[in-house]
Protein backbone atom coordinates (compact mmCIF):
# COMPACT_ATOMS: atom_id res chain seq x y z
CA UNK A 1 0.00 0.00 0.00
CA UNK A 2 1.43 3.35 -0.96
CA UNK A 3 1.71 6.16 1.57
CA UNK A 4 -1.01 8.11 -0.22
CA UNK A 5 -3.44 5.18 -0.10
CA UNK A 6 -2.66 4.58 3.55
CA UNK A 7 -3.39 8.21 4.28
CA UNK A 8 -6.68 8.05 2.37
CA UNK A 9 -7.70 4.86 4.16
CA UNK A 10 -6.90 6.43 7.54
CA UNK A 11 -8.96 9.46 6.57
CA UNK A 12 -11.95 7.29 5.67
CA UNK A 13 -11.66 5.33 8.92
CA UNK A 14 -11.36 8.54 10.94
CA UNK A 15 -14.42 9.94 9.17
CA UNK A 16 -16.47 6.80 9.87
CA UNK A 17 -15.39 6.81 13.53
CA UNK A 18 -16.38 10.47 13.77
CA UNK A 19 -19.79 9.77 12.24
CA UNK A 20 -20.34 6.80 14.56
CA UNK A 21 -19.39 8.91 17.59
CA UNK A 22 -21.67 11.74 16.48
CA UNK A 23 -24.57 9.34 15.92
CA UNK A 24 -24.07 7.74 19.32
CA UNK A 25 -24.04 11.16 20.94
CA UNK A 26 -27.11 12.35 19.04
CA UNK A 27 -29.13 9.27 19.96
CA UNK A 28 -29.44 10.57 23.49
CA UNK A 29 -28.08 14.11 23.65
CA UNK A 30 -27.89 15.60 27.16
CA UNK A 31 -29.16 19.00 26.00
CA UNK A 32 -32.47 17.66 24.75
CA UNK A 33 -34.01 18.11 28.20
CA UNK A 34 -34.01 21.86 27.66
CA UNK A 35 -35.48 21.68 24.15
CA UNK A 36 -39.04 22.87 23.72
CA UNK A 37 -41.09 23.77 20.71
CA UNK A 38 -44.45 25.44 20.32
CA UNK A 39 -44.03 27.15 23.70
CA UNK A 40 -43.47 30.89 24.05
CA UNK A 41 -41.25 32.55 26.66
CA UNK A 42 -42.08 32.35 30.35
CA UNK A 43 -44.62 34.87 31.65
CA UNK A 44 -46.20 35.45 35.06
CA UNK A 45 -49.84 35.80 36.11
CA UNK A 46 -50.72 38.59 38.58
CA UNK A 47 -51.16 35.74 41.09
CA UNK A 48 -47.51 34.82 40.60
CA UNK A 49 -48.14 31.64 38.57
CA UNK A 50 -45.45 31.21 35.92
CA UNK A 51 -46.62 29.91 32.56
CA UNK A 52 -45.82 29.64 28.87
CA UNK A 53 -48.36 30.01 26.10
CA UNK A 54 -48.63 26.81 24.06
CA UNK A 55 -49.49 26.76 20.38
CA UNK A 56 -51.59 23.98 18.87
CA UNK A 57 -48.65 21.56 19.01
CA UNK A 58 -46.19 22.00 21.88
CA UNK A 59 -43.33 19.74 22.88
CA UNK A 60 -41.16 19.46 25.98
CA UNK A 61 -39.03 16.77 27.61
CA UNK A 62 -39.09 15.15 31.02
CA UNK A 63 -36.38 12.98 32.61
CA UNK A 64 -37.11 9.31 31.93
CA UNK A 65 -36.60 8.31 35.57
CA UNK A 66 -39.77 10.18 36.59
CA UNK A 67 -42.99 8.18 36.63
CA UNK A 68 -45.65 10.87 36.97
CA UNK A 69 -46.06 14.47 35.89
CA UNK A 70 -48.61 17.02 36.93
CA UNK A 71 -49.60 19.52 34.25
CA UNK A 72 -51.01 22.90 35.24
CA UNK A 73 -53.09 24.24 32.39
CA UNK A 74 -55.44 27.07 31.67
CA UNK A 75 -57.47 27.11 28.49
CA UNK A 76 -58.33 30.46 26.97
CA UNK A 77 -60.87 29.51 24.30
CA UNK A 78 -62.77 32.73 23.93
CA UNK A 79 -63.80 34.24 27.21
CA UNK A 80 -67.27 35.36 26.15
CA UNK A 81 -68.91 32.04 25.33
CA UNK A 82 -67.03 29.85 27.81
CA UNK A 83 -66.49 26.99 25.40
CA UNK A 84 -64.07 24.20 26.14
CA UNK A 85 -61.03 22.83 24.37
CA UNK A 86 -59.53 19.39 23.91
CA UNK A 87 -55.98 18.40 24.63
CA UNK A 88 -54.15 15.22 23.55
CA UNK A 89 -50.97 14.18 25.32
CA UNK A 90 -48.49 11.69 23.89
CA UNK A 91 -45.25 10.35 25.32
CA UNK A 92 -42.62 9.42 22.72
CA UNK A 93 -45.44 9.32 20.13
CA UNK A 94 -47.57 6.95 22.26
CA UNK A 95 -50.98 8.20 23.35
CA UNK A 96 -51.15 9.02 27.06
CA UNK A 97 -54.32 11.03 27.67
CA UNK A 98 -57.05 13.11 26.11
CA UNK A 99 -59.10 15.45 28.20
CA UNK A 100 -61.34 18.46 28.02
CA UNK A 101 -60.04 21.78 29.19
CA UNK A 102 -62.48 24.32 30.65
CA UNK A 103 -62.27 27.92 29.60
CA UNK A 104 -60.36 30.45 31.72
CA UNK A 105 -59.76 28.15 34.66
CA UNK A 106 -56.46 26.70 35.89
CA UNK A 107 -56.62 22.93 36.28
CA UNK A 108 -54.07 20.39 37.37
CA UNK A 109 -53.88 16.94 35.77
CA UNK A 110 -51.66 14.22 37.20
CA UNK A 111 -50.52 11.72 34.57
CA UNK A 112 -48.59 8.50 34.93
CA UNK A 113 -45.83 8.39 32.35
CA UNK A 114 -44.22 5.13 33.35
CA UNK A 115 -44.12 2.72 30.45
CA UNK A 116 -41.71 1.03 28.11
CA UNK A 117 -38.22 2.34 28.63
CA UNK A 118 -36.66 3.95 25.58
CA UNK A 119 -33.16 3.77 27.02
CA UNK A 120 -32.84 7.54 26.68
CA UNK A 121 -32.34 10.13 29.38
CA UNK A 122 -35.47 12.08 28.46
CA UNK A 123 -38.95 11.33 27.22
CA UNK A 124 -40.71 13.56 24.74
CA UNK A 125 -44.11 14.94 25.71
CA UNK A 126 -46.28 16.33 22.92
CA UNK A 127 -49.44 18.34 23.60
CA UNK A 128 -51.92 18.94 20.81
CA UNK A 129 -54.64 21.47 21.57
CA UNK A 130 -57.74 22.46 19.71
CA UNK A 131 -59.07 25.01 19.09
CA UNK A 132 -56.51 27.80 18.99
CA UNK A 133 -57.02 31.48 18.38
CA UNK A 134 -55.46 34.55 16.91
CA UNK A 135 -52.40 35.32 14.90
CA UNK A 136 -50.12 33.24 17.14
CA UNK A 137 -52.45 30.26 17.45
CA UNK A 138 -52.46 30.30 21.21
CA UNK A 139 -55.11 28.96 23.56
CA UNK A 140 -53.48 27.18 26.46
CA UNK A 141 -51.19 28.37 29.23
CA UNK A 142 -48.87 25.67 30.53
CA UNK A 143 -47.57 26.21 34.05
CA UNK A 144 -44.49 24.58 35.54
CA UNK A 145 -44.60 20.81 35.15
CA UNK A 146 -44.25 18.97 38.48
CA UNK A 147 -42.43 15.63 38.23
CA UNK A 148 -42.29 12.72 40.67
CA UNK B 1 16.89 32.45 -4.25
CA UNK B 2 14.34 34.69 -5.93
CA UNK B 3 13.57 37.92 -4.14
CA UNK B 4 10.07 38.49 -2.73
CA UNK B 5 7.92 40.87 -4.72
CA UNK B 6 4.28 41.80 -4.37
CA UNK B 7 3.59 40.63 -7.90
CA UNK B 8 5.21 37.25 -7.27
CA UNK B 9 3.25 36.82 -4.03
CA UNK B 10 0.04 37.55 -5.90
CA UNK B 11 0.94 35.10 -8.64
CA UNK B 12 1.27 32.41 -5.99
CA UNK B 13 -1.72 33.47 -3.92
CA UNK B 14 -4.39 33.98 -6.60
CA UNK B 15 -4.60 30.41 -7.96
CA UNK B 16 -4.53 28.99 -4.43
CA UNK B 17 -7.28 31.26 -3.14
CA UNK B 18 -9.33 30.69 -6.30
CA UNK B 19 -9.00 26.91 -5.88
CA UNK B 20 -10.20 27.16 -2.28
CA UNK B 21 -12.64 30.03 -2.73
CA UNK B 22 -15.71 27.83 -2.28
CA UNK B 23 -14.26 26.25 0.86
CA UNK B 24 -13.36 29.66 2.31
CA UNK B 25 -16.86 30.96 1.55
CA UNK B 26 -18.35 27.80 3.08
CA UNK B 27 -16.43 28.33 6.32
CA UNK B 28 -17.49 32.00 6.42
CA UNK B 29 -21.07 30.95 5.68
CA UNK B 30 -21.22 28.37 8.47
CA UNK B 31 -19.64 30.83 10.93
CA UNK B 32 -22.15 33.49 9.87
CA UNK B 33 -25.08 31.08 10.29
CA UNK B 34 -23.86 30.25 13.79
CA UNK B 35 -23.36 33.92 14.67
CA UNK B 36 -26.80 34.91 13.36
CA UNK B 37 -28.57 32.10 15.21
CA UNK B 38 -26.58 31.93 18.45
CA UNK B 39 -24.76 35.23 18.77
CA UNK B 40 -27.53 37.49 17.50
CA UNK B 41 -30.43 35.29 18.69
CA UNK B 42 -31.86 35.50 15.19
CA UNK B 43 -35.25 34.12 14.24
CA UNK B 44 -35.44 30.47 13.15
CA UNK B 45 -34.28 30.06 9.52
CA UNK B 46 -37.67 28.77 8.33
CA UNK B 47 -39.67 31.99 8.50
CA UNK B 48 -41.47 34.54 6.31
CA UNK B 49 -41.15 33.58 2.62
CA UNK B 50 -38.86 30.74 3.66
CA UNK B 51 -41.80 29.13 5.46
CA UNK B 52 -44.03 29.05 2.40
CA UNK B 53 -41.27 27.77 0.13
CA UNK B 54 -40.43 25.03 2.63
CA UNK B 55 -43.85 23.95 3.93
CA UNK B 56 -44.39 21.50 1.06
CA UNK B 57 -41.81 19.15 2.60
CA UNK B 58 -43.41 18.52 6.00
CA UNK B 59 -46.81 18.47 4.34
CA UNK B 60 -45.81 15.77 1.83
CA UNK B 61 -43.27 13.72 3.73
CA UNK B 62 -44.38 13.86 7.36
CA UNK B 63 -48.14 14.32 7.07
CA UNK B 64 -48.52 12.64 3.63
CA UNK B 65 -50.87 15.39 2.59
CA UNK B 66 -50.66 17.64 -0.48
CA UNK B 67 -53.35 20.05 0.72
CA UNK B 68 -51.47 21.66 3.67
CA UNK B 69 -54.49 20.93 5.93
CA UNK B 70 -52.48 18.60 8.19
CA UNK B 71 -49.70 21.14 8.68
CA UNK B 72 -52.32 23.80 9.45
CA UNK B 73 -53.88 21.50 12.07
CA UNK B 74 -50.53 20.68 13.64
CA UNK B 75 -48.95 24.11 13.70
CA UNK B 76 -51.82 26.50 13.69
CA UNK B 77 -55.03 25.03 15.04
CA UNK B 78 -56.38 24.26 11.56
CA UNK B 79 -56.01 27.64 9.88
CA UNK B 80 -52.86 29.39 8.70
CA UNK B 81 -52.61 33.05 9.66
CA UNK B 82 -53.51 35.26 6.68
CA UNK B 83 -50.00 36.72 6.43
CA UNK B 84 -48.31 33.32 6.02
CA UNK B 85 -49.07 33.41 2.30
CA UNK B 86 -51.08 30.18 2.34
CA UNK B 87 -54.66 31.18 1.73
CA UNK B 88 -57.89 29.38 1.01
CA UNK B 89 -58.91 29.71 -2.65
CA UNK B 90 -62.32 31.42 -2.62
CA UNK B 91 -64.15 29.06 -4.99
CA UNK B 92 -62.87 25.75 -3.60
CA UNK B 93 -61.94 26.51 0.01
CA UNK B 94 -58.62 24.66 -0.47
CA UNK B 95 -55.26 26.03 0.51
CA UNK B 96 -53.07 27.62 -2.16
CA UNK B 97 -49.47 28.49 -1.39
CA UNK B 98 -48.30 31.78 -2.91
CA UNK B 99 -44.91 30.21 -3.49
CA UNK B 100 -44.23 27.25 -5.77
CA UNK B 101 -42.58 23.98 -4.78
CA UNK B 102 -39.13 24.33 -6.40
CA UNK B 103 -37.23 25.32 -3.26
CA UNK B 104 -38.79 22.38 -1.40
CA UNK B 105 -37.77 19.99 -4.17
CA UNK B 106 -34.20 21.30 -4.06
CA UNK B 107 -34.14 21.08 -0.25
CA UNK B 108 -35.35 17.49 -0.28
CA UNK B 109 -31.99 15.75 0.41
CA UNK B 110 -31.35 18.06 3.36
CA UNK B 111 -34.86 17.48 4.69
CA UNK B 112 -34.50 13.71 4.49
CA UNK B 113 -31.27 13.81 6.51
CA UNK B 114 -32.88 16.17 9.06
CA UNK B 115 -35.91 13.90 9.32
CA UNK B 116 -33.78 10.79 9.92
CA UNK B 117 -31.74 12.63 12.55
CA UNK B 118 -34.93 13.93 14.18
CA UNK B 119 -36.21 10.38 14.60
CA UNK B 120 -32.79 9.26 15.80
CA UNK B 121 -32.63 11.98 18.50
CA UNK B 122 -36.34 11.74 19.41
CA UNK B 123 -36.98 15.39 18.55
CA UNK B 124 -40.51 16.47 17.55
CA UNK B 125 -41.16 15.27 14.00
CA UNK B 126 -43.17 18.32 13.03
CA UNK B 127 -40.99 19.61 10.20
CA UNK B 128 -39.91 22.71 12.10
CA UNK B 129 -37.84 21.47 15.03
CA UNK B 130 -34.10 21.91 15.45
CA UNK B 131 -32.57 19.77 12.69
CA UNK B 132 -35.14 20.81 10.09
CA UNK B 133 -34.29 24.46 10.76
CA UNK B 134 -30.54 23.98 10.40
CA UNK B 135 -30.91 21.68 7.40
CA UNK B 136 -33.03 24.26 5.57
CA UNK B 137 -30.52 27.04 6.28
CA UNK B 138 -27.64 24.82 5.24
CA UNK B 139 -29.46 23.97 2.00
CA UNK B 140 -29.53 27.65 1.01
CA UNK B 141 -25.83 28.03 1.76
CA UNK B 142 -24.94 24.88 -0.17
CA UNK B 143 -26.86 26.06 -3.25
CA UNK B 144 -25.07 29.42 -3.16
CA UNK B 145 -21.75 27.56 -2.94
CA UNK B 146 -22.77 25.23 -5.76
CA UNK B 147 -23.75 28.25 -7.86
CA UNK B 148 -20.39 29.87 -7.13
CA UNK B 149 -18.57 26.65 -8.09
CA UNK B 150 -20.44 26.51 -11.39
CA UNK B 151 -19.77 30.20 -11.97
CA UNK B 152 -16.07 29.76 -11.22
CA UNK B 153 -15.82 26.90 -13.72
CA UNK B 154 -17.69 28.88 -16.35
CA UNK B 155 -15.68 32.08 -15.93
CA UNK B 156 -12.41 30.12 -15.81
CA UNK B 157 -13.02 29.06 -19.41
CA UNK B 158 -12.88 32.68 -20.54
CA UNK B 159 -10.90 34.75 -18.03
CA UNK B 160 -7.58 34.64 -16.19
CA UNK B 161 -7.56 33.36 -12.58
CA UNK B 162 -6.98 36.81 -11.06
CA UNK B 163 -10.00 38.24 -12.86
CA UNK B 164 -12.17 35.27 -11.91
CA UNK B 165 -11.16 35.55 -8.26
CA UNK B 166 -11.80 39.31 -8.11
CA UNK B 167 -15.19 38.77 -9.74
CA UNK B 168 -16.20 35.98 -7.36
CA UNK B 169 -15.20 38.03 -4.30
CA UNK B 170 -17.14 41.11 -5.44
CA UNK B 171 -20.21 39.14 -6.55
CA UNK B 172 -20.32 37.14 -3.31
CA UNK B 173 -19.60 39.89 -0.78
CA UNK B 174 -20.20 43.12 -2.72
CA UNK B 175 -23.85 42.24 -3.35
CA UNK B 176 -26.56 40.60 -1.23
CA UNK B 177 -25.65 37.07 -2.41
CA UNK B 178 -23.88 36.08 0.82
CA UNK B 179 -26.82 37.43 2.81
CA UNK B 180 -29.21 35.18 0.88
CA UNK B 181 -26.93 32.21 1.51
CA UNK B 182 -26.91 32.81 5.25
CA UNK B 183 -29.36 35.19 6.95
CA UNK B 184 -32.27 34.54 4.59
CA UNK B 185 -31.04 31.20 3.25
CA UNK B 186 -34.49 29.62 3.07
CA UNK B 187 -35.79 32.22 0.60
CA UNK B 188 -35.74 31.24 -3.08
CA UNK B 189 -32.81 33.41 -4.16
CA UNK B 190 -29.94 31.11 -3.18
CA UNK B 191 -31.58 28.32 -5.16
CA UNK B 192 -32.40 30.47 -8.19
CA UNK B 193 -28.84 31.83 -8.23
CA UNK B 194 -27.49 28.31 -8.50
CA UNK B 195 -30.01 27.29 -11.18
CA UNK B 196 -29.39 30.34 -13.37
CA UNK B 197 -25.62 29.84 -13.08
CA UNK B 198 -26.15 26.23 -14.17
CA UNK B 199 -28.44 27.33 -17.01
CA UNK B 200 -25.89 29.79 -18.40
CA UNK B 201 -22.98 27.42 -18.12
CA UNK B 202 -24.89 24.52 -19.67
CA UNK B 203 -26.30 26.68 -22.46
CA UNK B 204 -22.77 27.38 -23.60
CA UNK B 205 -21.95 23.65 -23.56
CA UNK B 206 -25.17 22.86 -25.41
CA UNK B 207 -24.29 25.24 -28.24
CA UNK B 208 -20.79 23.77 -28.39
CA UNK B 209 -21.97 20.16 -28.44
CA UNK B 210 -25.69 19.38 -28.19
CA UNK B 211 -25.45 15.95 -26.61
CA UNK B 212 -28.68 14.31 -25.46
CA UNK B 213 -27.58 14.31 -21.82
CA UNK B 214 -26.83 18.06 -21.99
CA UNK B 215 -30.19 18.73 -23.65
CA UNK B 216 -32.18 16.77 -21.09
CA UNK B 217 -30.26 18.20 -18.12
CA UNK B 218 -30.79 21.69 -19.48
CA UNK B 219 -34.53 20.91 -19.66
CA UNK B 220 -34.43 19.81 -16.03
CA UNK B 221 -32.60 22.99 -14.96
CA UNK B 222 -35.15 25.16 -16.79
CA UNK B 223 -37.99 23.18 -15.18
CA UNK B 224 -36.53 23.59 -11.69
CA UNK B 225 -35.95 27.28 -12.37
CA UNK B 226 -39.63 27.77 -13.22
CA UNK B 227 -40.65 25.58 -10.29
CA UNK B 228 -38.57 27.74 -7.93
CA UNK B 229 -39.74 31.14 -9.13
CA UNK B 230 -42.17 31.34 -12.04
CA UNK B 231 -40.98 34.68 -13.52
CA UNK B 232 -37.50 33.19 -13.89
CA UNK B 233 -38.89 31.30 -16.89
CA UNK B 234 -37.69 34.29 -18.89
CA UNK B 235 -34.05 33.26 -18.32
CA UNK B 236 -34.74 30.24 -20.52
CA UNK B 237 -34.59 32.76 -23.40
CA UNK B 238 -30.81 32.49 -23.07
CA UNK B 239 -30.96 29.10 -24.73
CA UNK B 240 -32.17 30.37 -28.14
CA UNK B 241 -30.53 33.80 -27.80
CA UNK B 242 -27.06 32.61 -26.81
CA UNK B 243 -24.45 34.39 -28.92
CA UNK B 244 -26.95 36.57 -30.77
CA UNK B 245 -25.41 39.92 -31.63
CA UNK B 246 -27.26 40.85 -34.83
CA UNK B 247 -30.06 39.80 -37.20
CA UNK B 248 -27.54 37.67 -39.00
CA UNK B 249 -26.55 35.70 -35.88
CA UNK B 250 -30.21 35.46 -34.84
CA UNK B 251 -31.06 33.85 -38.19
CA UNK B 252 -28.07 31.52 -37.80
CA UNK B 253 -29.29 30.50 -34.34
CA UNK B 254 -32.79 29.83 -35.66
CA UNK B 255 -31.49 27.51 -38.36
CA UNK B 256 -29.20 25.72 -35.89
CA UNK B 257 -32.13 25.32 -33.48
CA UNK B 258 -34.20 23.82 -36.30
CA UNK B 259 -31.41 21.36 -37.01
CA UNK B 260 -31.46 20.41 -33.31
CA UNK B 261 -35.25 20.27 -33.06
CA UNK B 262 -35.35 16.71 -31.71
CA UNK B 263 -33.09 17.59 -28.81
CA UNK B 264 -34.97 20.83 -28.28
CA UNK B 265 -38.21 18.84 -28.10
CA UNK B 266 -36.59 16.49 -25.56
CA UNK B 267 -35.46 19.50 -23.53
CA UNK B 268 -38.98 20.95 -23.61
CA UNK B 269 -40.51 17.60 -22.63
CA UNK B 270 -38.28 17.35 -19.55
CA UNK B 271 -39.12 20.94 -18.60
CA UNK B 272 -42.84 20.23 -18.95
CA UNK B 273 -42.57 17.03 -16.91
CA UNK B 274 -40.66 18.87 -14.18
CA UNK B 275 -43.22 21.66 -13.96
CA UNK B 276 -46.28 19.39 -14.18
CA UNK B 277 -46.55 18.49 -10.43
CA UNK B 278 -46.93 22.19 -9.66
CA UNK B 279 -49.70 22.50 -12.22
CA UNK B 280 -51.39 19.43 -10.76
CA UNK B 281 -51.31 21.02 -7.30
CA UNK B 282 -52.76 24.27 -8.65
CA UNK B 283 -55.49 22.27 -10.39
CA UNK B 284 -56.34 20.24 -7.31
CA UNK B 285 -56.55 23.38 -5.17
CA UNK B 286 -58.30 25.78 -7.54
CA UNK B 287 -59.74 23.80 -10.46
CA UNK B 288 -57.40 25.66 -12.83
CA UNK B 289 -54.06 24.50 -14.24
CA UNK B 290 -52.53 27.97 -14.31
CA UNK B 291 -53.33 30.46 -11.56
CA UNK B 292 -51.93 33.61 -10.04
CA UNK B 293 -51.25 32.26 -6.56
CA UNK B 294 -51.07 35.82 -5.24
CA UNK B 295 -54.78 36.25 -6.00
CA UNK B 296 -55.70 39.92 -6.21
CA UNK B 297 -52.07 40.97 -5.67
CA UNK B 298 -49.79 40.89 -8.68
CA UNK B 299 -48.40 43.19 -11.33
CA UNK B 300 -49.45 46.83 -11.57
CA UNK B 301 -48.37 47.54 -15.12
CA UNK B 302 -49.63 51.11 -15.09
CA UNK B 303 -47.14 52.39 -12.49
CA UNK B 304 -43.65 50.86 -12.78
CA UNK B 305 -41.09 51.86 -10.11
CA UNK B 306 -37.93 51.77 -12.25
CA UNK B 307 -36.00 54.35 -10.25
CA UNK B 308 -37.24 52.73 -7.04
CA UNK B 309 -35.95 49.26 -7.85
CA UNK B 310 -32.68 50.50 -9.36
CA UNK B 311 -31.55 53.58 -7.43
CA UNK B 312 -33.76 54.35 -4.41
CA UNK B 313 -32.63 54.37 -0.81
CA UNK B 314 -35.52 52.02 -0.01
CA UNK B 315 -34.33 49.06 -2.09
CA UNK B 316 -32.43 50.36 -5.13
CA UNK B 317 -30.23 47.66 -6.64
CA UNK B 318 -27.29 49.99 -7.31
CA UNK B 319 -27.80 51.96 -4.11
CA UNK B 320 -27.38 48.87 -1.91
CA UNK B 321 -24.97 47.00 -4.19
CA UNK B 322 -22.97 49.76 -5.91
CA UNK B 323 -20.35 47.19 -6.93
CA UNK B 324 -22.79 46.10 -9.62
CA UNK B 325 -22.07 49.36 -11.45
CA UNK B 326 -18.80 47.67 -12.41
CA UNK B 327 -20.87 45.04 -14.21
CA UNK B 328 -22.85 47.78 -15.99
CA UNK B 329 -19.55 49.26 -17.16
CA UNK B 330 -18.58 45.76 -18.28
CA UNK B 331 -21.60 45.62 -20.60
CA UNK B 332 -20.20 48.68 -22.40
CA UNK B 333 -16.61 47.44 -22.70
CA UNK B 334 -17.16 43.67 -23.09
CA UNK B 335 -15.15 42.03 -25.86
CA UNK B 336 -14.93 38.60 -27.42
CA UNK B 337 -17.02 35.91 -25.74
CA UNK B 338 -18.60 38.29 -23.20
CA UNK B 339 -19.68 40.56 -26.09
CA UNK B 340 -21.81 37.68 -27.43
CA UNK B 341 -23.85 37.76 -24.24
CA UNK B 342 -24.57 41.50 -24.24
CA UNK B 343 -27.74 41.47 -26.33
CA UNK B 344 -29.40 38.45 -24.64
CA UNK B 345 -28.49 39.93 -21.25
CA UNK B 346 -29.94 43.34 -22.07
CA UNK B 347 -33.16 41.78 -23.40
CA UNK B 348 -33.66 39.41 -20.48
CA UNK B 349 -32.65 41.89 -17.78
CA UNK B 350 -34.86 44.60 -19.31
CA UNK B 351 -37.83 42.21 -19.15
CA UNK B 352 -36.87 41.12 -15.62
CA UNK B 353 -36.50 44.71 -14.41
CA UNK B 354 -39.83 45.61 -16.02
CA UNK B 355 -41.59 42.82 -14.11
CA UNK B 356 -39.84 43.64 -10.82
CA UNK B 357 -40.66 47.35 -11.17
CA UNK B 358 -44.31 46.49 -11.80
CA UNK B 359 -44.73 44.06 -8.90
CA UNK B 360 -47.30 45.36 -6.39
CA UNK B 361 -44.66 45.23 -3.65
CA UNK B 362 -41.74 46.54 -5.71
CA UNK B 363 -39.47 46.50 -2.61
CA UNK B 364 -40.14 42.75 -2.27
CA UNK B 365 -40.93 43.08 1.43
CA UNK B 366 -38.31 42.78 4.12
CA UNK B 367 -34.94 42.27 2.48
CA UNK B 368 -31.34 43.39 2.34
CA UNK B 369 -30.83 45.22 -0.95
CA UNK B 370 -33.13 44.30 -3.82
CA UNK B 371 -33.49 40.55 -3.59
CA UNK B 372 -35.36 40.10 -6.86
CA UNK B 373 -32.09 40.71 -8.74
CA UNK B 374 -30.05 38.26 -6.66
CA UNK B 375 -31.12 35.35 -8.86
CA UNK B 376 -29.31 36.79 -11.89
CA UNK B 377 -25.99 37.66 -10.24
CA UNK B 378 -24.14 35.04 -12.28
CA UNK B 379 -25.01 37.09 -15.33
CA UNK B 380 -23.67 40.25 -13.67
CA UNK B 381 -20.49 38.29 -12.90
CA UNK B 382 -19.76 37.83 -16.61
CA UNK B 383 -19.74 41.56 -17.22
CA UNK B 384 -17.92 42.36 -14.02
CA UNK B 385 -15.19 39.99 -15.21
CA UNK B 386 -15.28 41.66 -18.63
CA UNK B 387 -14.77 45.04 -16.95
CA UNK B 388 -11.88 43.75 -14.83
CA UNK B 389 -10.30 42.32 -17.98
CA UNK B 390 -10.70 45.68 -19.73
CA UNK B 391 -9.15 47.35 -16.68
CA UNK B 392 -6.23 44.92 -16.59
CA UNK B 393 -5.28 46.02 -20.10
CA UNK B 394 -5.12 49.65 -18.89
CA UNK B 395 -2.65 49.77 -16.01
CA UNK B 396 -3.40 53.45 -15.45
CA UNK B 397 -6.95 52.76 -14.22
CA UNK B 398 -6.21 49.59 -12.25
CA UNK B 399 -5.71 51.39 -8.89
CA UNK B 400 -8.95 53.37 -9.33
CA UNK B 401 -10.99 50.29 -10.18
CA UNK B 402 -9.34 48.28 -7.38
CA UNK B 403 -10.19 51.00 -4.86
CA UNK B 404 -13.77 51.20 -6.18
CA UNK B 405 -14.18 47.41 -5.96
CA UNK B 406 -12.73 47.22 -2.44
CA UNK B 407 -14.77 50.16 -1.14
CA UNK B 408 -18.08 49.04 -2.62
CA UNK B 409 -17.54 45.46 -1.44
CA UNK B 410 -16.57 46.63 2.07
CA UNK B 411 -19.59 48.93 2.21
CA UNK B 412 -21.86 46.06 1.23
CA UNK B 413 -20.38 43.85 3.97
CA UNK B 414 -20.81 46.60 6.58
CA UNK B 415 -24.41 47.22 5.54
CA UNK B 416 -25.18 43.51 5.50
CA UNK B 417 -23.96 43.25 9.11
CA UNK B 418 -25.99 46.35 10.00
CA UNK B 419 -29.03 44.58 8.56
CA UNK B 420 -28.26 41.45 10.60
CA UNK B 421 -28.01 43.64 13.70
CA UNK B 422 -31.46 45.00 12.78
CA UNK B 423 -30.11 48.54 12.47
CA UNK B 424 -31.14 48.94 8.84
CA UNK B 425 -34.93 48.69 8.46
CA UNK B 426 -36.23 45.65 6.62
CA UNK B 427 -38.06 47.95 4.20
CA UNK B 428 -38.99 51.59 3.53
CA UNK B 429 -35.57 52.91 4.58
CA UNK B 430 -35.45 56.70 4.33
CA UNK B 431 -32.46 58.83 3.38
CA UNK B 432 -32.48 60.32 6.87
CA UNK B 433 -32.30 56.85 8.47
CA UNK B 434 -29.56 55.78 6.07
CA UNK B 435 -27.49 58.88 6.81
CA UNK B 436 -27.81 58.41 10.56
CA UNK B 437 -26.88 54.73 10.38
CA UNK B 438 -24.04 55.07 7.88
CA UNK B 439 -21.11 52.88 9.01
CA UNK B 440 -22.50 52.63 12.56
CA UNK B 441 -22.86 49.39 14.47
CA UNK B 442 -24.95 50.60 17.39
Amino acid sequence: MTRRRALAASGVVAFLVLIAAAMTYLHDPPWIGSVTSGLRDWEQEPSGTRFRWASSHATFYVPSDRSTMTLSLEGVFGETDGRTGTIDITVDDRWLATFTLPDSEWIQRRLTIAGESTGRRYRRIDMRVRPTFGHRNLSVKLGEVALE
Amino acid sequence: MRSFTFRRALQWLVPHVLRHFILITAVLGVLSLAWIRIGLHGDPPIRADGYTYYVYLPSWLIFHDTTFDSVARDCCGGEFAVDTGIVRWPSTGRYVNVHPMGVAVLMLPFFVVADLLTRWSNLPRDGFSLYYQYAAALAGLVYVLAGLAILRGWLRRHFRPGIVLATLVVITFGTNLFHYGTFDATFSHAFSFCLIAALLSMTERWWEAPRWITSLTLGLVVGLMILTRHPNAMFAAFVPLYGVTSWHTLRANVSRLWARRAKLAGMFAVTAATVSPQLAIYHAATGHWIVSSYGSFGFTFDSPHFSGVLFSVQKGLFFWSPALLLAVAGVAVARGWARMLVLPTLLVMAADTYLIANWWDWQFGGSYGHRAFTDALSLAAVFMAAFFEWTARRQRVVPDVAVAAVLTTSLSIVQMIQYWLRLIPAQDTTWEQYRQLFLRFH
